[in-house]
């Protein structure tokens, strides 16, 4: 494998985590399709390249939420529980499913993805209504507070409808594992809606998840030699770069300019991946 | 050796360099969470918090299952088992299979067509 090849490995797996760092998400959703349709990369082994990126990405932007007291760390240790159960069931699918619906199944999360940017998601400051504690919830500890600098003060929040979150997280952590992304476009909304938690904390505990939902995944693919090290060690490599770069460039972008672009580019990923679930390989011989 | 060929020396150093340890890297990456989990495993233990120390303890053992179910799939899987050579590095048969490479692609072309000119022109 030529240095050339390595070298285009970083600056993708560079690129793509931190323009994914720049909306809080992992760059997995942008690595896969860019290896499976440019770099002419197996599907299966860009998803296994990629889970080592999304771990790379996730462990190094989630410092600054834990200092940030914005993690529920025993909301996530619970929910890891179903996310993780769902990443080794993905492992078990994973190769069974045809390749064409993968790349089906990956344009549908990237129209997802894309709908999310586009639906602003605005939580206003002490709006959170707080309920009934419930059994489970109350077991295990999990309501938490957070704090508000618009407000000055910290705000109390309590974790609704766990059993309900489990499920989703659950079929969060199995797409993970097919497709090799860190599933934040699936698990920031099931927090939002399901249990009803503040959009920081959403944010804040989904990444704090992502490395030991993909780890569960990542560590099969690499004892059953589906990671292969020479694409796997460039992107992790530059995924640790990204995913600080995009922390800082984040700061400087304008909110709304960088929604627009990510949802113009994921909508042409997911156009690409649809054509080649079909079979259609438009950019053939361009590269 | 002119200056041109000893820096093409020297930045092949560095990549291998940088391969290297990116190798390594990869392998370090997977098991970072896994020692986070054992972290919050053993913090919540010692602060006598049995419910969250159990959930992590599941948790731990979920992901060590993954790396299991791996293992067993390599051990029953039929491939030959010696490696073979791409572009002067020796990569297992599976990852071959694995790794479907167009000739034509500018990214995955041999060393000696790797000048876009010369690719093109041959493609013509």
């Amino acid at each position: 494998m030529h240095n050339e090849f390595a070298l285009w490995l970083f600056a993708v797996s560079l690129g793509a985590s931190a323009l994914g760092g720049m909306l809080g998400m992992a760059g997995g959703i942008f690595i896969v399709p860019i290896l499976a349709v440019f770099g002419h990369v197996d599907i299966h082994v860009a998803i296994a390249a990629s889970t080592v990126s999304v771990i790379a990405s996730s462990c190094s932007s989630a410092a600054p939420f834990l200092r940030g007291r914005l993690t529920n760390i025993r909301l996530a240790i619970t929910l890891e529980t179903a996310t993780t159960l769902g990443a080794l069931s993905g492992v078990f699918l994973f190769g069974v499913i045809p390749v064409s619906y993968l790349f089906f199944l990956f344009a549908a999360i990237l129209l997802v993805s894309a709908q999310q940017m586009m639906s602003r998601r605005n939580d206003l400051p002490g709006a959170s209504t707080v309920a009934d504690t419930e059994r489970w919830t109350a077991a295990l500890r999990l309501d938490s507070t957070y704090p508000e600098g618009a407000l000055g003060r910290d705000i109390a929040y309590r974790v609704q409808r766990l059993p309900t979150g489990m499920m989703l997280m659950f079929g969060a952590g199995l797409i993970s594992a097919l497709l090799g992304i860190g599933s934040g476009v699936l698990k920031i909304p099931a927090m939002d809606t399901a249990l009803r938690l503040p959009i920081k904390v959403s944010s804040a505990t989904s990444n704090f998840m992502i490395s030991v939902t993909a780890a569960a995944s990542a560590g099969a693919y690499f004892m059953h030699g589906d990671i292969v090290t020479s694409v796997a060690g460039p992107i992790a490599l530059g995924s640790v770069v990204g995913a600080v770069l995009g922390a800082r460039i984040l700061i400087r972008a304008s909110n709304a300019s960088v929604r627009l672009l990510f949802v113009v580019v994921l909508i042409l990923f997911a156009a690409q991946m649809l054509l080649q679930a079909f079979g259609i390989h438009l950019l053939k011989g361009w590269l | 050796m002119n200056r041109a060929t000893q820096g093409s020396a020297k930045l092949e150093w560095l990549l291998a360099t940088t391969l290297h340890y990116g190798t390594s890297l990869a392998s370090a990456v997977i098991r970072l969470p896994v020692v986070r989990v054992i972290v919050m495993l053993i913090v919540y233990f010692r602060q006598r918090d049995y419910r969250l120390a159990a959930i992590a303890l599941l948790v731990l053992t979920i992901i060590l299952l993954g790396f299991t179910v791996g293992l067993a799939g390599s051990r029953h899987r039929n491939t030959p088992t010696s490696p073979m050579q791409v572009r002067g590095e020796t990569v297992p048969p599976h990852t071959m299979r694995a790794i479907s490479l167009e000739s034509n692609s500018f990214l995955t072309s041999p060393r000696h067509t790797l000048d876009r000119q010369e690719a093109f022109s041959q493609q013509n």
